[in-house]
């Protein structure tokens, strides 16, 4: 077995409460590594098509990667797997924190739920030995009390993740938690694990990482660090700032520069929204108390505040925002009030919904106030009118406990409009029901950047955070496989080189960097597959026109620009070997990709012969 | 002679307290004129958004030229009227 591997996954039927270890398969991890594309290998192959997200056959997978839980730079990553109940097709998502090395502490590299509890309960992993337990005094409690108790029950060391009771009420837009703030956000597979009645999973353990040379893995991290402290490299995306804000510092100039969406998509920042100074990074840091990081970050990004004294009193101990969230629930809604945002974010972690799914949907429900299409008889008394950030605040509580029209809005925003009717789907802005991340892809035309391609090519749809579809995004794939996080590319440029050093390292491979960026190929291929498994084409989904600038904007940095979507898209497919109707991958490059399987099923007159 | 405005959004609006700067250039201006004028306008950008010594851009800054995203190719010719953005390079997020 290659090193960075714990060797074995835990299966958890919560169904009949059985656990079953299953011994990790050594050719699997070389040929999708971790996270994702290990979950998407074992998806793809024991979950059938069509299954209800929300009902006992869906898995649901939380993994690590190879390099999670040693000393590389920036492996903290916990990445959730399982069929998406906001897309219908393939859901992960990724999140900080402590979680995930301490998964590995325990003994395993992953654990996958099947079935339905019959009754709350939560996972607890002792030092490689599991077990289920009941929850009910953990249900309905808000996020960080359901880890304040565990911690007090298994101590200090014990991690765990874990729904709010935006979760348990399945809302579609719930996510899994850590650390108060560390959000497995999209994809809403918080949904999925209310529906399987299992609020949280607490891990502690001592048990090492196995690593095949440490000497270099030191050695890689010694060159990152300096890399992290020289220069910024011209025309790289490094953030100088990003150690002291994290990202929160740059909502206020993209929301002028035209980065950041306006007025659900609709506005211009310089017209509509020309004073976003609450929105800047000072702003972002004033209350803060102390930085905090994820596990041995050599940079530790996050943020902790104070308890807010004003008009807003978020407790003690409530995380800085980051500019996603500065984006739905600012840029998007108008709204320039810090400490509303605040709030906000205090409230969506605690009961544990994705920001910027739930800033979208009100954005979006602010357009329909605005049009008529809502009126306060139908937002119960509230006055969604841009900007009013008392009243943002308040439709956010109704969609956190899925009270009155919060109920309506808490699925996002495609099943809010199919609820509301009125043309009110016209202003619902997302991508194969999932809401589009902030930034404009009108600002992003170089050539190879594929910024509105990916809204829609990716498997999880509407996501930023991919970067790139086609040939330019394997190397994320691999970022997010090795448990690497994505915003290291905000402090050094470069960050393949450094993982394919520490991967190396770390499990005693020897792998080009052709080689791993075949295996991204590979993963981003078997996602797909898994969409197309499901009866979803990638080419049905629709980027609202004003998206991409049809028509373009007539004010502002985008005046005149439109991001040509079709032309990013009739470009990736070709690239992938994808058909450009059907999006099915060539029977060629299936079976290059090693993907003999996935071949055998879209290309069934080959069934058996490889 | 021509009257070209620059408009500045984001960290350049920033960096120099200018919304836009207006100059006089001459028939068969280049963008890369611009970017000369625009270094004697506002010295704050030199070494910020534009590489000193050289009429060019810092790699990620852009212009909007009539809806035209421009990273590194300053040879088109503008004209009074245009529309012209310095657009930042794209950190964080």
């Amino acid at each position: 077995m290659a090193r960075g591997y714990m060797g074995k996954i835990l299966h958890v039927d919560l169904t009949n409460g059985r656990l079953e270890d299953e011994i990790l398969d050594e050719k699997m991890c070389y040929d999708f590594i971790g996270g994702y594309g290990i979950g998407a290998r074992i998806l793809y192959s024991r979950q059938k098509a069509g299954v209800d997200p929300l009902g006992p056959d869906n898995m649901l997978g939380f993994l690590t990667g190879p390099l999670t839980g040693t000393q590389a730079s920036f492996a903290a990553r916990l990445t959730v797997v399982g069929k998406s109940p906001l897309t219908d097709g393939w859901g992960d998502s990724n999140c900080g924190g402590h979680f995930a090395p301490n998964l590995k502490f325990a003994g395993y590299d992953g654990v996958f739920f099947t079935g339905i509890s019959e009754r709350p309960v939560y996972l607890l992993i002792d030092n490689g030995k599991a077990e289920i337990r009941d929850a009910g005094h953990l249900w309905g409690k808000d996020s960080y009390a359901t880890e304040d108790i565990l911690k007090d029950n298994f101590g200090e060391k014990a991690e765990c993740v874990c729904i709010g009771p935006t979760g348990e009420n399945r809302s579609l837009l719930s996510c899994i938690i850590t650390r108060r703030g560390a959000v497995a956000g999209r994809s809403g597979l918080g949904a999925v694990m209310g529906s399987k009645k299992l609020k949280a999973i607490a891990v502690r353990g001592d048990r090492k990482v196995p690593v095949a040379d440490q000497k270099g893995v030191m050695e890689w991290k010694k060159r990152h660090i300096a890399a992290i402290k020289g220069p910024a490299p011209p025309g790289s995306v490094v953030d100088k700032e990003f150690p002291k804000y994290g990202t929160s510092h740059v909502a206020d100039p993209f929301a002028q520069a035209g980065n950041a969406p306006i007025k659900n998509w609709g506005g211009v920042g310089v017209v509509d929204f020309p004073d976003s100074s609450g929105l800047s990074g000072d702003a972002a840091i004033a209350n803060q108390e102390k930085k905090a990081g994820c596990w041995h970050c050599v940079v530790g990004c996050e943020g902790q505040l104070k308890a807010g004294t004003g008009q807003y009193n978020y407790p003690r101990g409530t995380r800085r925002v980051e500019y996603e969230t500065q984006g739905a629930f600012g840029t998007m809604c108008l709204n320039n009030n810090t400490e509303s945002i605040n709030m906000i974010n205090h409230l969506c972690n605690a009961y544990g919904i994705d920001t910027i799914s739930a800033g979208c949907t009100i954005a979006f429900a602010m357009e329909c106030y605005e049009k008529g299409i809502l009126t306060k008889a139908d937002t119960d008394g509230i006055e969604l009118t841009w900007g009013n950030h008392e009243a943002i605040v308040a439709m956010t509580e109704k969609m956190i406990k899925g009270e009155g029209f919060g109920r309506i809005l808490a699925d996002g925003s495609k099943k809010a409009a199919e609820k509301i009717g009125k043309g009110s789907e016209k202003y619902a802005m997302h991508v194969g029901g999932q809401e589009i991340g902030m930034h404009d892809p009108k600002f992003h035309q170089r050539p190879g950047s594929f910024a509105a391609a990916r809204y829609q090519m990716d498997a999880t749809p509407g996501r930023h955070t991919q970067m790139s579809v086609g040939p330019s995004g394997f190397h994320i794939h691999i970022y997010n496989v090795t448990g690497w996080c994505l915003l290291c590319d905000l402090v050094a440029a470069n960050s393949i080189t450094y993982i394919q050093g520490f991967l190396n390292a770390v499990t005693g491979w020897d792998r080009s960097m052709d080689d791993l960026l075949e295996a991204g190929e590979r993963i981003a291929n078997i996602r797909h597959a898994f969409n197309l498994r499901e009866g979803i084409n990638p080419l049905d989904w629709q980027i609202p026109d004003r998206v991409i600038g049809q028509p373009p904007p007539e004010q502002g940095p985008m005046t005149g620009v439109s991001a040509d979507a079709q032309a990013q898209i009739y470009w990736t497919l070709g690239a992938m070997d994808w058909d450009r109707h059907t999006t099915v991958p060539s029977k060629k490059k299936l079976l290059q990709l090693g993907l003999v399987d996935i071949a055998e099923d879209f290309w069934p007159e080959s069934a058996g012969i490889y | 002679m021509q009257e070209i405005k620059v408009q500045l959004f984001g960290f350049p609006r920033n960096v120099t307290s200018k919304r836009d700067v207006v100059f006089t250039l001459g028939d068969g201006a280049i963008l890369a004129d611009v970017i000369a004028n625009l270094r004697k306008s506002v010295p704050a950008l030199d070494g910020f958004a534009i590489k000193p010594g050289e009429n060019r851009l810092v790699e990620g800054f852009k212009f909007n030229h009539n809806g035209r995203l421009v990273y590194d190719d300053f040879s088109t010719e503008v004209n009074s009227g245009d529309h012209i953005a310095l657009l930042i390079q794209v950190q964080g997020g």
